[in-house]
């Protein structure tokens, strides 16, 4: 029996994560981001025998099932990225957004304040003009400076 | 990592003298733990003490004497260099004088090494022996001397916690002196009134409770616009006056033209500002002066010092806790290498090379008839000397002149005629380029001596690691160079010459090794080993010979170079948080160069749009000396008509101009005459 | 009590030793970021070891979790999904790229282990990163914002 396994991905469940491509010993799952797409690419079958992939997947998405020989060869999956409402620059992809969305209480995400639609550097800045306005905004600033 | 020792130092880099502990594990500094109780910092250490064990272990490290041949260096054995260094400072002086020698010591080097540097080279009859301290407070050392008698800090920096009021002018020192905010802090959560005069709206501002943002070289006008507010509204403080101070009806008469409304039109100052901030200072119970370069780097640097000084005259606000004049020294051992003498118009101990009698003690102690009279050349002179063919040959102790000293490419042409240059440093500067033999030195936390911090805080420190390939202690250089030339310095045993300074400098005549390497250190004056040193100075009378204060009337006086059509922007250079002066050490230091690669010209927005640059656009900055590439950081902080560069980075300084002040021979620094255009390396 | 860093903003002067300080001790990732605005304000930013924290709730793997006084994260369990990194109000998880997996300021745990307190705590310059308790803070700040009220108020009696 062969120990070759096919990289099997659920495309409805994957979210584009990319953990599977930090675990893999082989190096067989890649991802590289565009401006506004993200791609995973995967061989579609693997030699190796752990299943590091497998456990890795928050979503259960991808199998390693019994294949009866090796079969060169990648494909690949594309993900749409979330654009940052401030800079605009792609962050994480949007299925992963949506499980953010979903899991995270609204509690934490106020109305009017979803920042959960902006890009982690874009957060801090928020973060720290929030700060910033609370007291420390008559620090020498010209009439004009109020933005 | 538990088999580590700590091992206690004091930080390389600025004139606070934070101690801190390095990690030490089989002998290689691994990191550093903060010393808490230290009475200066308190632990605190700024980006540049964090980062200061990098540059250590950098691969560029000087390791080999060397000498260039053909265009490039060989390593030679060190009694080879030795014996070359010797002979070339003999060959100059028996084929032309003492004088064609020059002597560039270190502020950077240990108080023995400064003090043996200037030793031999006073033995080997010259006085051009100087340093960078000309560059940045020379006019306090002048104008201090003259209004006070003492060219040092009055007061600790911890006084500043007990201050109702700090006026900071011309000093940076939220960026360059940063663990000394600690104490600021404190002042104002008991309300203390903070102003501060800059034309940068610095983070030193950001506390201000008062900014004066005042127009490049107009210092005087608006500090006698001060002093004016103070005298005709009775704020000025009669009784001190009477009793401690001479010339007040001079000074009075002097300021009387500088009425609020001509200091504004002179400083860009506002009239009321001007006035609010002048009640402050004086209606305050005790009031700190801070001072830094934006005072001293002026063709008029010694009366901007003078100014200072009459404000803290007519006030009271000297000679007891909380008040006093604070000129913030800059390198971690500038104040110890001016106690030291490496200075062309004193011995050590400040006592004039005119003076018969101090020359006689010297001549006595050195077993010497060779000490000359006359006054030497000063930093900036030695090199339009060395252009003129009148200095020969110079040895250049932990300096970058190339880098640092003002109109640069002229400095680069002067080294380059000398007939021999030695350089003695850690890394291969810009300076060490154009030598003929390079002596490689150990680095701070590889010897062991005193340094002497802004406070006149004396601190003794051990070795932490041992200097890399053959690279050596300079005070081992200097030992075996004299020994050479015929003089008996010892073996470089840094405590023994701790003993010969205690015999010959007054100041520091009770300041052991012991007592040097206890936490608090000493202050000087410490006469004697029983005298526990003196943190305030003039707390019942100055050190001028008639024991008043002096005061000293001052006139405003356009800065050296003024702007015109063709150069239409101020130009004033400065330093940031993270890089310090020459960037020696901070651009071979990973944590500091990701942060700040690259030089950054600050432009006001109606300056930059006339030019259609755009933030982060590279630019070209160009005087009549030179011209430099940068990247637009344009900011409302600076005032439209006026750019800051700093001058961290290579070839900043060919734009600087040599104008000197008068007394002090400082460059005028802080203002040139430049345009700024868009563009790129040519 | 749980210790926190608080920070006293008006102080931060964008020194960066605090950064530096923790890179150095974090072999090369700082978890404090000094963000400035306008050129005038400096704010440190760090870790909130939010309770409850919205990257443990998004972890998938129980690598993250709210104990004893912070936020903890186990490298062995945490895959490298970046959930967390997106799940931070503040962007203030990192990711640390030659392991591949998240990770964050854990209050200097391993000095605190020696008794030392967090590294930007004992090296912030300008005394603006404390690390103490909410009471202890809240005296301490409530105790200056009076004392400043009262000054301003010298007729009623008041400290001057």
């Amino acid at each position: 029996m062969s120990a070759v396994r096919k990289l099997e991905v659920d495309t409805e469940k994957c979210i584009g994560c990319q953990a599977c491509t930090n675990v893999c010993p082989a190096k067989l799952i890649s991802f590289s981001d565009g401006e506004v797409e993200r791609m995973l690419q995967f061989t579609v079958t693997c030699a190796e025998d752990c299943t590091k992939c497998e456990d890795a997947c928050s979503e259960k998405a991808l199998a390693l099932v019994q294949a009866d020989k090796t079969i060169e060869g990648t494909y690949s999956i594309k993900f749409s990225l979330a654009c940052c409402a401030d800079c605009g620059r792609p962050y994480a992809t949007k299925q992963m957004m949506n499980k953010l969305h979903a899991s995270i209480p609204a509690l934490l995400v106020p109305d009017g304040q979803d920042w959960l639609n902006t890009c982690p550097v874009c957060r801090q800045t928020a973060e720290a003009k929030n700060i910033a306005s609370r007291g420390l905004m008559s620090r020498w600033c010209s009439p004009d400076n109020s933005s | 990592m538990k088999d580590h020792k700590l091992v206690p130092t004091v930080c390389p880099y600025c004139g606070v003298g934070c101690r801190f502990f390095v990690k030490v594990h089989q002998g290689h500094a691994v990191g550093l733990e903060y010393m808490t109780d230290h009475p200066v910092s308190g632990g605190r250490l700024c980006a540049k003490g964090n980062a200061a064990l990098e540059f250590l272990y950098h691969p560029d490290r000087l390791k080999n004497p060397l000498k260039k041949a053909n265009g490039s260096w060989e390593k030679i054995p060190w009694d080879e260099a030795l014996d070359t260094v010797a002979e070339k400072l003999q060959a100059t002086t028996n084929s032309h004088s003492a004088n064609s020698l020059g002597f560039l010591a270190s502020a950077k080097c240990t108080n023995e090494e400064n003090y043996l540097f200037q030793k031999l080279a006073r033995l080997s009859g010259t006085n051009n022996v100087d340093h960078c301290a000309r560059l940045c407070h020379s006019p306090t050392v002048v104008g201090l001397a003259r209004a006070f008698g003492s060219g040092a800090m009055t007061n600790p920096l911890s006084d500043l916690a007990l201050a109702d009021c700090i006026f900071i002018i011309g000093s940076n020192l939220a960026d360059n002196h940063a663990p000394a905010l600690h104490w600021i802090w404190l002042a104002k959560d008991q309300g203390a009134k903070i102003i501060v005069a800059d034309p940068r709206l610095t983070t030193t501002a950001w506390m201000a409770d008062e900014f004066l943002q005042l127009y490049p070289g107009s210092d005087i006008a608006l500090l006698n616009g001060i002093a004016r507010v103070i005298i005709t509204e009775g704020l000025a403080d009669k009784d001190f006056i009477g009793k401690r101070t001479s010339g007040f009806k001079e000074l009075a008469a002097s300021v009387m033209e500088y009425s609020p409304e001509k200091a504004a039109s002179l400083t860009g100052v506002p009239a009321e500002k001007i006035v609010s901030a002048a009640r402050a200072y004086a209606q305050a119970n005790s009031a700190s002066f801070v001072y830094c370069m934006g005072i001293t780097q002026h063709t008029v640097g010694s009366d901007n010092v003078a100014a200072c000084a009459n404000l803290a005259l007519l006030t009271g606000n000297i000679g007891r806790r909380g008040a006093g004049v604070l000129p913030l020294r800059g390198q971690n051992n500038v104040q110890g290498a001016c106690d030291m003498g490496a200075l062309p118009g004193v011995l050590p101990g400040y006592q004039p090379v005119t003076d018969a009698d101090a020359r006689a003690r010297f001549a006595e102690n050195w077993e010497t008839d060779n000490l000359s009279p006359e006054p030497g050349l000063t930093v900036v002179e030695m090199m339009k000397a060395a252009e003129d063919g009148q200095i020969k040959t110079m040895w250049i102790m932990g300096e970058d002149p190339v880098t640092s000293d003002p109109n640069a490419k002229h400095v680069h042409k002067a080294l380059a005629a000398l007939d021999f240059l030695i350089v003695q440093d850690i890394f291969l500067t810009d300076t060490a380029k154009v030598a003929d033999l390079i002596l490689p030195a150990a680095a701070w936390a590889e010897k062991c001596g005193t340094f002497t911090n802004t406070e006149r805080r004396v601190q003794w420190f051990d070795p932490v690691i041992s200097p890399p390939g053959e690279a050596k202690a300079d005070l081992w250089i200097i030992c075996e160079i004299a020994k050479r030339l015929g003089f008996e310095f010892g073996e470089g045993y840094a405590g023994e010459v701790l003993a010969e300074i205690n015999q010959g400098v007054a100041a520091y005549g009770g300041i052991t090794c012991v007592r040097a390497a206890s936490l608090e250190g000493v202050h000087w004056p410490c006469p004697s080993a029983e005298h526990p040193g003196t943190p305030i100075l003039h707390t019942e009378s100055f050190s001028t010979a008639s024991g008043k204060g002096q005061f000293i009337p001052v006139n405003h006086q356009p800065a050296a170079e003024a702007v015109s059509e063709d150069y239409p922007l101020v130009l004033t250079t400065g330093r940031l948080a993270l890089h310090y002066n020459s960037g020696t050490m901070t651009r071979r230091t990973n944590q500091i160069l990701e942060r700040v690669p690259n030089p950054e010209i600050e432009i006001h927005p109606q300056d930059a749009q006339s030019q259609g640059i755009k933030h982060g656009d590279t630019v070209n900055v160009i005087t009549t000396r030179g011209n430099v590439t940068a990247v637009a950081r344009v900011t409302d902080t600076i005032e439209s008509g006026v750019v800051f560069l700093p001058f961290h980075f290579p070839d900043i300084n060919n734009l600087t101009i040599d104008a000197l002040d008068a007394d002090a021979k400082i460059p005028e620094y802080k203002v040139a005459a430049c345009r700024v255009e868009k563009g790129g390396p040519q | 009590m749980k210790k926190h860093i608080y920070t006293n903003y008006e102080r931060c002067i964008n020194c960066q030793g605090c950064e530096v300080a923790c890179q150095r001790e974090n072999g090369g990732l700082s978890f404090i970021n000094v963000v400035v605005i306008k050129d005038r304000f400096a704010v440190p930013l760090t870790c909130r070891h939010c309770d409850p924290a919205p990257c443990a709730i998004a972890c998938p793997t129980q690598a993250l979790n709210f104990s004893g006084d912070s936020v903890t994260l186990e490298p062995e369990k945490c895959t490298g999904c970046t959930l967390c990194l997106f799940a931070c109000p503040f962007g203030m998880m990192h990711f640390n790229t030659a392991s591949k997996k998240a990770i964050n300021c854990d209050l200097c745990a391993g000095r605190q282990a020696e008794g030392y307190e967090p590294a930007c705590i004992l090296t912030c310059p300008s005394s603006a990163l404390h690390y103490e308790d909410y009471v202890s803070y809240a005296v301490k700040e409530r105790r200056r914002a009076s004392a400043a009220i009262l000054r301003a108020q010298p007729q009623k009696g008041g400290v001057q």
